[in-house]
């Protein structure tokens, strides 16, 4: 860049004033950026500051900041057996899923990518329920698919082959099929197509030479030229994976719950498998403790920037790739 | 020209309008969606009846679909002042009245009236000595059951809890199971069967104790866990035990029920289904259901405080509200109505001995939580219930550590 040649203009830090055409084109940036910027402001910044501060107030039936706890909220979540209890599950959720997610979308992105013909119609199948909302998607496969009784799908198939139902979605090991699935279903064709895109920014020559070298197409290929310049992609699609994992709500509060369960029955199902947000949203925001609720969304955020940064460290986010 | 004398013309005319709507004092009437059809015609009605009798009054109705609750929290915390009656699917809490959010009702009450209502309306809706609820409609639960599937398999109807469980195996067999007590495995009578075994109140009288740490509720849960693992119990049936399609579709030969399935039951079976309450636990208890239903409140916000109450006075508690009271509670869906000397009058209240019966256990022995039990109180119950039915840890030690958490919930509440 220029001012990296001219160190004379860099120390000198004068700005230059702007002619007209310069300030015309500032304008035109900010006017085009401001709704953004307002957006942003308006439904994420403030709404983010204002959570902050309510969470040291206790903010209970009302907005009113009277009572003054410092991190009173925090310190009672903390102390919450049942809190606790829902962060271990989703930690442990969020390691099972990620490298899983990881697996099936690189699985069939390698699949799909070595298909001579159709490729476009097999990206489109497996991309389509991404666009499916996770609240369909669970309600077919807690009443449809996985339904309990002896006529949901998979006890059908069961019964055709002699084997007695199980009750997918009320009881325990099985429970975790049922949101498993549903969520692979949901986002293998998101991170299958990142894939796909960057496995075709890789040079066919670097192939052709291995096979010059004898390299035989495969696995050997794959595990020495694929897989390493996916690196940069595999890095952020695990990143944005385990963060979504640990926002886990939709499919859980739908398979297991949903509105009347969670609100009079106390939803038992829920019990089994509850993350962090389902328990804010049903134990606090129901029972109306907002400052509860929102000191618990900033302990689950601190959780989700440590494991970033973990997961950072461990995978060496942000060193560039030796080519 | 013609822009400007356009202009003008529309804004006398708003300016006449907004005037003259000035000088009537406006009320806004929430309900939730009931399910039942002509129920939104009726309330409209009822207003439109308040609103001839009272000519400077105008009653908006609003018939709020999905999450009532949310809506309602949000309307009330936002202090707008509407909706300025509103009516409430549980007692009013302390909370509420502490956060400022509803008016005490004492003074449109007659000790006559008071005495009409069914002794446990006036106590769930009275916090430190004033009452902040008129009962529109009373729901209870009932336990539904095919008479002929047990005379087929040679059972006689259970009497106590203990029966019932033996009932239900001997009528467990292929797709059919005994019992139905909801989707969650029978967390539905995690209150009411250490009720029917002897279990008071779940706050004690003075409102500074929680009361269920007994060993009433630990042998009740024991019952229920027993129960819950035995697989007499149909569970992940396509609807919750609120919807009788489980009992019709004979899924099970006895299911728990609410007393709005009644009229649909009746229509499809006529006579061949029989009711019972939560049994006793065992022989010398009493038995126990669940008193439910709405309950109507005015807010405080309310910009006319004083027409609000006149208009739930209105409706509810005057002569006419007895006519009020057995329209809304048995001619759409069907409940209970909480005044005394209009349940005697409800022909569909004393038709049927079936009804009869549910009236009679309902307003003997049905119990519902108080205004002392809030949200966080019910979810460490519902967790401790859960619990119990989804693992084998021991029960006493569980029932005391709810106990802990309600004790600490409650002393943050009345402080």
């Amino acid at each position: 860049m220029g001012s990296e040649q001219n160190p004379a203009l860099v120390r000198s830090k004068i700005r230059k004033p702007m002619n007209r055409s310069q300030r015309e084109a500032s304008w035109a940036f900010i006017a085009l950026i401001a709704p953004l910027i307002v957006g942003l402001m308006v439904f994420m910044v403030i709404p983010i500051v204002w959570g902050f501060i309510v969470s040291f107030f206790d903010a209970r039936f009302t907005f009113d900041l009277k009572t003054f706890v410092g991190v009173g909220n925090y310190i009672r979540l903390l102390s919450d057996p049942q809190f606790i209890r829902s962060l271990k599950l989703i930690s442990f959720f969020a390691l099972f899923i990620v490298p899983t997610t990881y697996a099936f979308s690189l699985g069939l992105a390698v699949l799909v990518n070595s298909v001579n013909k159709g490729r476009g119609f097999f990206r489109s199948v497996f991309f389509i329920p991404t666009a499916c909302s996770y609240v369909l998607a669970s309600i077919i496969w807690r009443m449809s698919l996985f339904n309990d009784m002896y006529f949901g799908l998979i006890n059908a198939v069961m019964r055709f082959f002699g084997i007695p139902p199980i009750a997918w979605t009320t009881s325990s090991p099985w429970v975790w099929v049922t949101l498993v699935t549903v969520r692979l279903w949901l986002q293998c064709g998101l991170y299958m197509i990142l894939f796909i895109g960057a496995m075709q920014e890789i040079p066919q020559e670097l192939y052709d030479a291995a096979s010059v070298d004898g390299a035989e197409s495969g696995w050997v290929t794959f595990r020495y030229i694929t897989f390493p310049l996916l690196r940069n992609t595999s890095i952020f699609v695990l990143l944005m994976n385990m963060i979504h994992a640990f926002r886990a709500f939709d499919e859980f509060y739908n398979i297991l719950g949903g509105t009347y369960a969670a609100m009079q029955t106390g939803g038992v199902s829920l019990w089994m498998a509850r993350p962090p947000l389902v328990y804010l949203y049903t134990a606090l925001f129901s029972g109306r403790d907002y400052g509860g609720g929102v000191a618990g969304s900033f302990i689950i955020t601190l959780l989700i920037v440590f494991v970033a940064l973990v997961q950072g460290r461990i995978l060496g986010f942000g060193r560039s790739i030796r080519a | 020209m013609k822009k400007i004398v356009l202009l003008l013309c529309l804004s006398f005319v708003l300016a006449v309008a907004f005037l003259a709507s000035a000088e009537k004092a406006t009320i806004e009437v929430w309900y939730h969606e009931y399910g039942e059809k002509g129920c939104h015609e009726a309330v409209l009605r009822y207003a439109k009846a308040y609103e001839k009798a009272h000519p400077d009054v105008v009653v908006k109705v609003g018939w709020i679909p999905g999450d009532y609750q949310a809506k309602l929290n949000a309307a009330l915390v936002s202090k707008s002042g509407i909706p300025d009656v509103f009516e409430l699917g549980q007692s009013p809490s302390l909370s509420m009245v502490k956060a400022g959010h509803i008016v005490p009702l004492d003074d449109i009450y007659t000790p006559e009236i008071k005495k009409d209502f069914v002794e446990t309306a006036i106590w769930q809706s009275t916090i430190r000595g004033k009452i902040y609820g008129v009962k529109q409609l009373i729901d209870a639960g009932v336990l539904y059951y095919h008479p002929k599937i047990l005379k087929d398999a040679g059972v006689s109807v259970p009497t106590t809890f203990g029966e019932l469980f033996d009932v239900a195996k001997k009528l467990t067999k292929g797709t059919q199971k005994g019992l139905f007590l909801g989707n969650g495995g029978g967390d539905a009578w995690g209150t009411l069967l250490p009720n029917a075994n002897g279990q008071g109140d779940l706050i004690s009288a003075d409102g500074t104790k929680i009361m269920f740490n007994t060993r009433e509720t630990v042998e009740a849960l024991e019952g229920l866990r027993q129960l819950h693992n035995s697989g007499v119990l149909l569970v992940g049936a396509p609807m919750d035990w609120w919807d009788p399609s489980a009992f019709l579709y004979k899924m099970c030969a006895m299911a728990w029920g609410g007393l709005w399935a009644f009229p649909a039951i009746k229509e499809k079976l006529g006579d061949d289904f029989g009711v019972l309450p939560v049994l006793p636990f065992k022989a010398g208890k009493n038995p126990s259901t669940f008193f439910g239903g709405w309950i109507s409140m005015v807010n405080a916000h309310s910009k006319n405080i004083k027409v609000a109450k006149d208009y739930v006075k209105w409706l509810w508690l005057e002569d006419t509200g007895k006519e009020y009271q057995i329209d809304f509670n048995t001619s759409y869906g069907f409940h209970i109505t909480p005044r005394k000397s209009a349940t005697e009058a409800a022909a569909k209240l004393t038709e049927d001995p079936r009804v009869v019966k549910i009236v009679d256990f309902t307003t003997k022995y049905a119990r519902t939580e108080g205004p002392l039990w809030d949200d966080i109180m019910g979810a460490a119950y519902a967790d401790m219930v859960a619990a119990v039915l989804k693992t084998d840890k021991p029960i006493a030690p569980l029932v005391e550590e709810a106990a802990k958490k309600c004790q600490a919930e409650l002393e943050l509440e009345i402080k």
